[in-house]
Formats: structure tokens, C-alpha cells, sequence
């Protein structure tokens, strides 16, 4: 990852398959994500059954599972877009139920379902993207160059997102969600639907 | 509320407006297809009735009497005929809607002093055309017959005779009736619902429906950000309807225009926020791009359509539906622009109706808010 060591990195993985000790589990300066007993129900379904576990700052955080097994709920549960059922999860220090809108300032998520604009090409999605996290001036086409040499699309700027390939606009996503550089980063299936070369590259 | 997320989201959703050609069409070709339709198509006018006549009698007293028709704006005498057959057949073709037949002893009446005879026929499957052109006729026929009797008088030698009444209406606001002059005003209220509610209807639903707003939530974004963003783009193609509606009206229908065009441009303004939040809350209601643009059809169209009082006067309704028209803001803005348009008044006598338009803004805006969650299900 070009910006480096304080972007943590989620392929989250069932997580009842794992088992952490209490202690790692307090929410301290060093823990970028702390969640204990998180749980979701739809109705009587479990989707996510009381999941416990803590990231450290810097660390990056696989989540590996079945289809079904409950990572994108408890990826939308951290960043603050679904309310868990019971339970409680910190990320960056801020309580995802109470304070999921201060949440959404400092991290970048990337669903797993394309989520651009096909109709706007490359440019106006990042320029979408900078105005929402409210970048200005020199920063704003300084990100904006950025996103546009990460994501290999510096030729492509004028371009529709809806031609590009797959993994153009895999990475042009990840670019717009970290358009303002999060200290957190939350990717659901990043590298679904890319090729091998290009996922590499991630 | 940070004005550069507005401002981010107004302008993203203008470019969806203007790549997505069929919508921006729509914006424009829905507006002026009313407009043409309602304005030359649907006028509920009578003019120029093609009438057949019969004239059996022949005489300068008949000519007289048929002249009167032909001359009047409502009939015009587009064949002769010189039997029934001949009579039925222009009718059953529609090349007439109206037969008058003279009888051959007309003239010979008239000249008598006994009561002369004119035969109508009229074709009664377009009722409410018949209707008006009965009355015209008998118009046309009572001043005649008038005019007849007080000459008789005069020529028997009698005193000089003095009409007791002489009725003179004058018809204030609409004095030359045309219906145009009274429909374009208020469809201008019709195609402000459909363009508002049906293009609104779908911003919502559409983010959800191709999973954009699962990433748009997951930003600080705040819901009155993303509402007003996307108000804003419609707002302003809105107006530029309500534009096109006032120009079509000055210069293409000749509708006079007596009041202020101001107070008619902040008036549909502050309708256009109530009616664009209508359909920003059925999109956000809904999820459902289908089931959306249904909902707004339903809801804002038909009951601006047949409950404004844009075609229909209000006063003309049965009870019940009178007391429903209550709840259609559509009913204030058109007794707006009808008053603005036809009356020239002021906000001194529509201050009611403002202020129910303006509540009903206010309140659109409110509910669409309150109903916007940045959360999935
Ligand atoms: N909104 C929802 N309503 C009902 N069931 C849901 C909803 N979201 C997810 N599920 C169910 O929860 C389970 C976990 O889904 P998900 O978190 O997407 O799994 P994964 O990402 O690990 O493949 C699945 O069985 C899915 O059908
Ligand atoms: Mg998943």
C-alpha cells in the first residue's frame, strides 16, 4: 500500500473460528478496532454470532470465511452503517453505536458490490468523493493525482467508470475511499473479480 | 452543514441528469406535450360550430335569420342541404354538428304576426358541445325574434316602445372566455407536480437499488447535505419549466399575464420545494426505482390532475370531493396562478393560499428529512 503503515487493511474472516484473550481485547491507544461479543441478528437469523476481537494500530487484519459466514455484516457494523443487535465494537476510539458519524470522518470503506458512479467518468468520481470528505485547494488535486497513478488511470481520467475493467474500477474505488487518506480502512473483498496481476498489485 | 458536500452532491447529481438523456427529456417533452395538448388540442371552448342548413323558405327573412348564425363567432354555415337525407348525412359524417332547417312557411309567419318555427338539430354525442351550442342558438334566435317584434310595433304605428330590460353582462377576468386563458395558469401547477415528483421519485431509490449509497452512508455525509444536493439540480430544471410554461403562455397561447411575475416565480418556488421533497420522500420510502415513480404517479399526479381545479372548477364538485381538495396542495398553487394570472391580485388576497403552500413546503421538507436514515434496513 503506498500510504504506508497506518492504513489497516480488513479481509475479515469468521471470526467465531478464532479466540482472543480478554486482555487484548481493551480499547487502548495502540488498538485500532476493538470488538467484543458483536452480534447480528435479521429477524431469527444470526448473521453475525457474538464476534470478539482486537486490531492493533498499523496491523493489518485478515477476515477469511464462507460465503455467508458474516464478514460484510460485521465490516458495515464497524463502519457504522448497521446497528449490531448486541454487543459493543470501538474503532479508533469512538463507540460504533453512539458514535458511528464521527466513525464515518476517519475511515475509508469499500463495499463489496462496485459502488461508483457508471455514468460519471474517473475524474468526477474522485472529484465526488473529495467534496464529500471536504478536501480543498492543493490537497484536493493533489489527492486526486494520487488516486488517479495508484489506480493506473492518469490516461483514463475523462474515461466513463462503466468501460472500465474490472480491475480499473476496483482500484479506482479503493482510491475513493481513501481519498482522504483514513487511518482505518475497511476493503470487503477487495480483490473480487480482478485478475491475478492486478491483485497483486493491492 | 458544510456547503462543499452540498455543493459536491448538486453537482454529481447533475451530471446524472445530464448523461441520463431520457430523464432530461423527459424534463423538457413532458412540459411542452401538456402545454400543446391542453392548450390546443382540449379547449373547451365553442367556436365555429359546422352547421348545415336547410332553408325551405328562401326568403330575405330566413337569409336574415341564417346570416346571424354565420356571422356569429359560435356557427359557421359550412353546406346547404335540400332534404333530410342529405341533413343526416353531414351529421353522421361529422362535416356538421349542428342542422338548422327554415320551414317554407317562415317567412309567411313572420309576416303575420304568428309564431315562426326554426328547426335544430344537433348532435348530441358530443354533449357538452351540444349543450353550448343550444344556447348560442337560442341567443342568437331570442334577439332576432326581439328585433322582429319591436319593428312589427313600430311599423303598426304604435307609441314609441322601450325595451324594459336591456341585460348587459360583462364577464370580468376571462372577458374573452376562453378556457385557454383559464387552463394554462393552472397547468402550470400540473406539470410542476409531475416533473418534480416523478424525477425526484427516482435519485433516492436509484443509489440504493445500484449499491451507491451503501458507499455514499459510510461517508460523513449528513442527511440534510445529501437531501439538499439532490433538491438542488431538480429545483433548478423545475423553474426552468415553469419558465418555458410562461413564455409558451405569453407568447405561443396569448394568455394574459395581469398581475406580478415575481410574486408568480417566488410562489411556484416555494410549491417546487414542497413538491420536489414529495417525491424526495416516496424515493426514500420506497427502494424501489418501480415502485417509486407508481407511488409518485398516484399520489401527486392524479390528485393534481383531477383535484386542483386546473380543468374543473373547484366550486363545481360534488361536497366530498370539495372537502379532499383541501389536502391537495396543488388546489392553492393553482388559485394562485389563477388569480396572479387572470386577476392581477396581490398577495393582500392570496396570503391564505401562500401561506398554506408555504406550510406544505415546509412540512415536505421536514418529513423527507426525517425519513432519510444513513443506515442500511
Ligand atoms: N440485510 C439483511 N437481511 C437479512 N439477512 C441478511 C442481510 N444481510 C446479510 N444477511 C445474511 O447474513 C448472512 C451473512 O452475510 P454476509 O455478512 O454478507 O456474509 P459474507 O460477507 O461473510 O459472505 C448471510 O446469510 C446473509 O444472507
Ligand atoms: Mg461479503
Amino acid at each position: 500500500m503506498p500510504c504506508g503503515g497506518h492504513v489497516m487493511v480488513a479481509r475479515f474472516l469468521s471470526a467465531n473460528d478464532f479466540l482472543f484473550s480478554k486482555s487484548a481485547m481493551v480499547d487502548t491507544p495502540e488498538n485500532a478496532v476493538v470488538v467484543c461479543d458483536l452480534e447480528k441478528r435479521f429477524g431469527a437469523f444470526v448473521a453475525v454470532n457474538r464476534v470478539s476481537f482486537s486490531v492493533r494500530r498499523g496491523e493489518i487484519f485478515g477476515f477469511l470465511g464462507p460465503n455467508g459466514a458474516g464478514k460484510s455484516t460485521t465490516i458495515r457494523m464497524l463502519c457504522g452503517i448497521l446497528r449490531p443487535t448486541s454487543g459493543s465494537g470501538m474503532v479508533g476510539g469512538l463507540d460504533i453505536r453512539t458514535q458511528s458519524e464521527e466513525i464515518k470522518a476517519r475511515i475509508g470503506y469499500m463495499s463489496q458490490k462496485f459502488s461508483l458512479y457508471q455514468d460519471l467518468t474517473v475524474e468526477e468520481n474522485i472529484d465526488f468523493y473529495s467534496g464529500i470528505y471536504r478536501l480543498s485547494g492543493e490537497e484536493r488535486r493533489k489527492r486526486k493525482e494520487w488516486v488517479l497513478g495508484m489506480a493506473g488511470l492518469s490516461e483514463h481520467r475523462k474515461r466513463l467508470t462503466s468501460v472500465l475493467s474490472g480491475g480499473w474500477k476496483q482500484r479506482l474505488a479503493l482510491g475513493c475511499a481513501i481519498v482522504h487518506q483514513p487511518p482505518i480502512v475497511f476493503l470487503d473483498e477487495p480483490t473480487s473479480g480482478v485478475d491475478p496481476l492486478s491483485r497483486r498489485r493491492f | 452543514m458544510k456547503f462543499r458536500r452540498v455543493r459536491a452532491v448538486a453537482r454529481k447529481e447533475f451530471l446524472h441528469i445530464i448523461r441520463d438523456l431520457r430523464s432530461l427529456g423527459m424534463a423538457i417533452a413532458i412540459p411542452m406535450l401538456m402545454l400543446i395538448l391542453f392548450g390546443f388540442a382540449l379547449s373547451v371552448d365553442v367556436n365555429n360550430v359546422p352547421t348545415v342548413v336547410w332553408d325551405q323558405s328562401g326568403t330575405e327573412a330566413s337569409r336574415e335569420l341564417l346570416s346571424r348564425f354565420d356571422g356569429s363567432p359560435y356557427f359557421s354555415i359550412l353546406s346547404q342541404a335540400q332534404d333530410y337525407t342529405a341533413l343526416e348525412r353531414a351529421i353522421d359524417t361529422r362535416q356538421a354538428l349542428v342542422a338548422l332547417v327554415v320551414p317554407s312557411d317562415f317567412a309567411e309567419r313572420i309576416r303575420s304576426g304568428r309564431q315562426a318555427m326554426l328547426q335544430m338539430i344537433v348532435d348530441g354525442s358530443d354533449s357538452n358541445t351540444a349543450l353550448i351550442a343550444l344556447g348560442y342558438a337560442e341567443a342568437i334566435c331570442r334577439a332576432y325574434g326581439a328585433e322582429v317584434a319591436i319593428d312589427a310595433l313600430r311599423r303598426s304605428g304604435g307609441p314609441s316602445v322601450r325595451v324594459p330590460l336591456d341585460v348587459r353582462s360583462r364577464l370580468w377576468f376571462n372577458a374573452d372566455m376562453e378556457s385557454r386563458h383559464y387552463i394554462i395558469p393552472g397547468l402550470i401547477a400540473v406539470i410542476m407536480m409531475i416533473i418534480a415528483a416523478l424525477l425526484t421519485s427516482l435519485t433516492v431509490t436509484r443509489e440504493w437499488e445500484r449499491g451507491t449509497m451503501e458507499q455514499l452512508i459510510s461517508t460523513p455525509v449528513q442527511g440534510t447535505e445529501l437531501i439538499l444536493g439532490k433538491l438542488i439540480p431538480y429545483f433548478v430544471i423545475g423553474m426552468l419549466d415553469v419558465l418555458l410554461a410562461l413564455l409558451m403562455g405569453e407568447f405561443v397561447f396569448r394568455v394574459p399575464l395581469r398581475g406580478n411575475v415575481g410574486l408568480l416565480l417566488t410562489m411556484s418556488a416555494i410549491f417546487m420545494v414542497g413538491a420536489l421533497s414529495i417525491g424526495m420522500f416516496i424515493s426514500i420510502v420506497t427502494k424501489s426505482q418501480l415502485l417509486a415513480s407508481q407511488v409518485a404517479m398516484t399520489t401527486t399526479f392524479l390528485p393534481a390532475f383531477l383535484l386542483s381545479g386546473f380543468m374543473v372548477p373547484i366550486a363545481n364538485m360534488p361536497l366530498v370531493i370539495r372537502a379532499i381538495t383541501y389536502l391537495v396542495p396543488a388546489r392553492y398553487f393553482v388559485s394562485l396562478l389563477h388569480g396572479i394570472y387572470l386577476k392581477g391580485v396581490g398577495l393582500e388576497v392570496l396570503a391564505v393560499e401562500a401561506l398554506f403552500l408555504t406550510v406544505f413546503g415546509a412540512a415536505m421538507v421536514l418529513v423527507a428529512y426525517w425519513k432519510f436514515q444513513k443506515r442500511l434496513t
